[in-house]
């Protein structure tokens, strides 16, 4: 309330007048905040929810992410593969028209190092809305831990490095535990690697 | 940071790396900047014709009115929900709550830039106090199910006043009604008191000192 | 027959224009030589008056920007230079949609009532020593009959739009356009009292001695107010405020006839740094005799420098309410401007040599 009271009483003073001019002369003379675009991009945080990035080879095909989707704009095709019993992933596409990239997918996907995750890439524009369906293809790029080393998130990033270890070590020991199981089964049956 | 941050009984995901760093250096700049506010409009004789004295809102017609937020403050009520019914961690801050007495537009925006300085002071202690936090980023819950019959009320203190949320349930995860209460439509109920024998002119000023949002006033 | 001004033949080495005029006439003498040097004053002056409101458009818009900590039109063109003659080319493409009850005619005529007045005042602004299209004798009068001129314009656009908001704002600008009008020739009586003539050409060379700002600081503070006004910049521009109003006279108008309005509007305000500066500011007359820069030169700078001052104040300061500054101008601006007469009067008799 103490800076308020300075300003309470309405003095009615020309020099009020200048002093405004005065703030603004020096608006004129300073740093301008316009980001020339495209020549100059601007920074944007490496969580900044842009474009989708998916990783086939982390993906367990849950579908959470289809289902989550407030708008509906994740098509997934998934089939169990019969001999190894794992899901395979055979479409995963994504339309960006719809799409209003609140990050849920990402938020719900169940892996360590997340296979669905938005990169800071938003420069998508299109002509055509078809082409606005980002399919796999479409839909690849680095994944999170170099995008937080990029923006110089170490932590983040080396978090992201933990992830993977943990993934991996998970991964590894389920292996040993099927091949385990399969040469308890007895009888000829493959590993399959 | 949106309201896309919020997730029920935790937030999105953990701080970024140099939170801390940005928050400080906006914490920095902003006294200069409302200060600069305060040079450039509030000693200008031509804002002072235009804002003092106009549109004023009695305190006895606001509260009838229920009017919240810094219309209301402006009017020298000091009401704050975050001070009357502190919630999240509001009663270890000790806000400090900002009123004007004359309840005319320059009271209204003067209210507002006094804020600006209190949420920076909140922000700076809320940056101390993360340090005691421990790191356990509390749980989300998968569902909620509450009894047939259960309702609630919860008011939080918006920018343009008092913003509540009831919710009845029915037994099912789905709420059988919810309502919210935004204080965007309730403060423009105001509206007619303060214009009348005022000018066309002096509309816009009165309509820009309540600080409406228009989308949450057709909700 | 020379068009020699009144003090005599002598051109200055600097002064580019008086040099290319003799060389013109010695190629054309007599007669037919008056006629095309006319001729080309005329075209001369007249496109400087339009072509200079655009690029005004432009360093106004950039002046603008920069003051908000923004860039302003920088693509089209150098530095976004081009940035006028895009907007111009659309304005004109665009259809003039004319409401299906307004006065067709008035309407039409409404920009070309406010645009041919702001053109004709460039006739008489002496530009250098030989720079001028015509010497009239009344030439100040001729000016302040001329800017009178635009009420009738702007409130044939507003009434012939056939709108309640344009009404509303036509009447607004005629109130404010009368109120000031008196303050601004009350604030130039001074001027004329120094120079002891209404010419324009006149009062330049009245203040070789010393320039007029000095012995009518008031004067000159009132006069520039009143213009604003005159020219409704801000913080007196109610009558095309545009979160009010939309564009208050002007809103019905698109194309080429709104171009017209917002020409008229930014090209004024320089003739009133063009007008300021001759009365006030020495006109084309250089400072510290520095005699190598032409005098066009120097008038330019000046009446720049004072456009780029009104360009400030437009930016930095809020609206006033229409009785606010309609009670300011008569309660306030017109008293001062009688004291500042009594004050030039006493100057006169104190200093009389400061009478050019």
């Amino acid at each position: 309330m103490g800076e308020a009271g300075l300003y309470n009483s309405a003095s009615m003073s020309t020099p009020g007048i200048l002093r405004s001019m005065g703030v603004t002369l020096q608006h004129l003379v300073g740093r301008k905040v316009t980001v020339r675009y495209p020549e100059q991009r601007p920074a944007l945080s490496p969580r900044a929810r842009g474009q989708h990035i998916f990783h086939l080879d982390l993906c367990i095909g849950c579908t959470i992410c289809e289902r989550v989707c407030p708008v509906d704009a994740i098509y997934m095709e998934i089939h169990k593969d019969p001999v190894g019993r794992q899901i395979e992933v055979d479409r995963f596409a994504v339309d960006m028209g719809l799409c209003y990239f609140c990050g849920l997918c990402e938020d719900v996907c169940p892996t360590e190092v997340k296979a669905l995750h938005l990169g800071p890439v938003f420069e998508m524009a299109a002509y055509d809305r078809e082409s606005l369906v980002y399919e796999m293809d479409r839909l690849q790029g680095p994944y999170p831990e170099e995008i937080f080393r990029q923006a110089g998130w170490v932590e983040h990033a080396d978090a992201e490095v933990r992830a993977l270890a943990t993934m991996q070590e998970k991964a590894a020991a389920k292996e040993q535990a099927r091949q385990a199981k399969a040469a308890g089964a007895a009888s000829s049956d493959d590993a399959d690697t | 940071m949106t309201y896309n941050y919020y997730r029920p009984g935790t937030v999105a995901r953990d701080l970024s790396e140099f939170f801390d760093v940005k928050v400080r250096a906006i914490c920095d700049k902003l006294p200069g900047r409302v200060e600069q506010m305060h040079r450039f409009l509030t000693g200008n004789r031509i804002f002072q014709q235009r804002a003092v004295g106009v549109g004023v809102l009695p305190a006895g017609d606001a509260l009838a009115l229920s009017v919240t937020g810094p219309t209301l403050r402006g009017s020298g009520v000091p009401y704050d929900v975050r001070v009357a019914r502190p919630y999240a961690c509001y009663a270890d801050l000790g806000v400090q709550v900002k009123t004007q007495p004359a309840g005319d537009c320059m009271a209204r925006y003067l209210v507002r830039l006094d804020e600006m300085l209190e949420s920076r002071r909140l922000i700076l202690r809320c940056l101390e106090l993360l340090d005691d936090v421990p790191p356990d980023m509390g749980t989300e819950p998968k569902l909620v199910k509450p009894k047939a019959g259960r309702e609630a009320y919860v008011e939080v203190e918006g920018p343009k006043g008092a913003v509540g949320c009831f919710m009845k349930g029915n037994g099912s995860p789905n709420p059988e009604r919810m309502k919210w209460r935004s204080p965007s439509f309730i403060n423009l109920g105001a509206l007619p008191l303060m214009a009348r024998g005022w000018k066309i002119a002096d509309l816009i000023s009165i309509f820009g000192s309540i600080d409406i949002n228009m989308g949450e006033v057709d909700r | 027959m020379t068009l020699a001004p009144a003090q005599g033949r002598g051109c200055s080495a600097a002064d580019f224009l008086c040099g290319a005029g003799d060389r013109l006439h010695s190629w054309l003498p007599g007669g037919p030589g008056d006629v095309v040097i006319a001729v080309v004053k005329v075209l001369l002056i007249a496109n400087f008056a339009l072509l200079n409101a655009a690029a005004m458009v432009f360093v106004w818009r950039r002046m603008m920007a920069f003051f908000q900590d923004r860039l302003g039109p920088n693509r089209v063109g150098v530095a976004g230079s081009l940035q006028v003659v895009a907007d111009g080319i659309k304005l004109v493409l665009k259809e003039i949609v004319v409401p299906t009850r307004a006065d067709r005619t008035l309407f039409l005529l409404a920009p070309v009532v406010v645009v041919f007045p702001f053109v004709l005042t460039y006739a008489v602004i002496p530009f250098s020593p030989t720079g001028y299209a015509t010497d009239l004798s009344i030439g100040i009068l001729f000016i302040f009959a001329l800017t009178s001129l635009t009420f009738p314009g702007v409130f044939l656009a507003g009434w012939a739009s056939n709108n309640k908001y344009s009404v509303i704002g036509a009447m607004r600008a005629v109130a404010q356009l009368l109120a000031f009008a008196v303050p601004l020739l009350l604030s130039a009586l001074g001027v004329i009292l120094f120079a002891g003539s209404l010419s324009m050409t006149h009062i330049v060379q009245a203040q070789h001695n010393v320039w007029f700002i000095v012995p009518q600081v008031l004067g000159a503070a009132v006069f520039l107010i009143a213009a604003m006004a005159e020219n409704a910049a801000h913080p007196f521009d109610l009558p095309e405020a545009e979160s009010e109003i939309v564009a208050g006279y002007s809103t019905e108008y698109s194309g080429i006839a709104f171009g017209l309005f917002y020409l008229a509007e930014f090209g004024t305000t320089f003739t009133i740094g063009a007008v300021f500066t001759t009365l006030f500011l020495g006109g084309w007359l250089p400072l510290f005799g520095i005699s190598a820069i032409p005098p066009v030169l120097w008038f330019l700078g000046k009446s720049y420098l004072v456009f780029a001052v009104l360009v400030w104040a437009r930016f930095s300061l809020p609206r006033l309410r229409i009785d606010q500054f309609l009670g300011f101008g008569w309660k306030l601006l017109m008293p001062v401007a009688f004291v500042n007469l009594f004050v030039a009067a006493a100057e006169l008799a104190i200093f009389p040599h400061l009478a050019g």
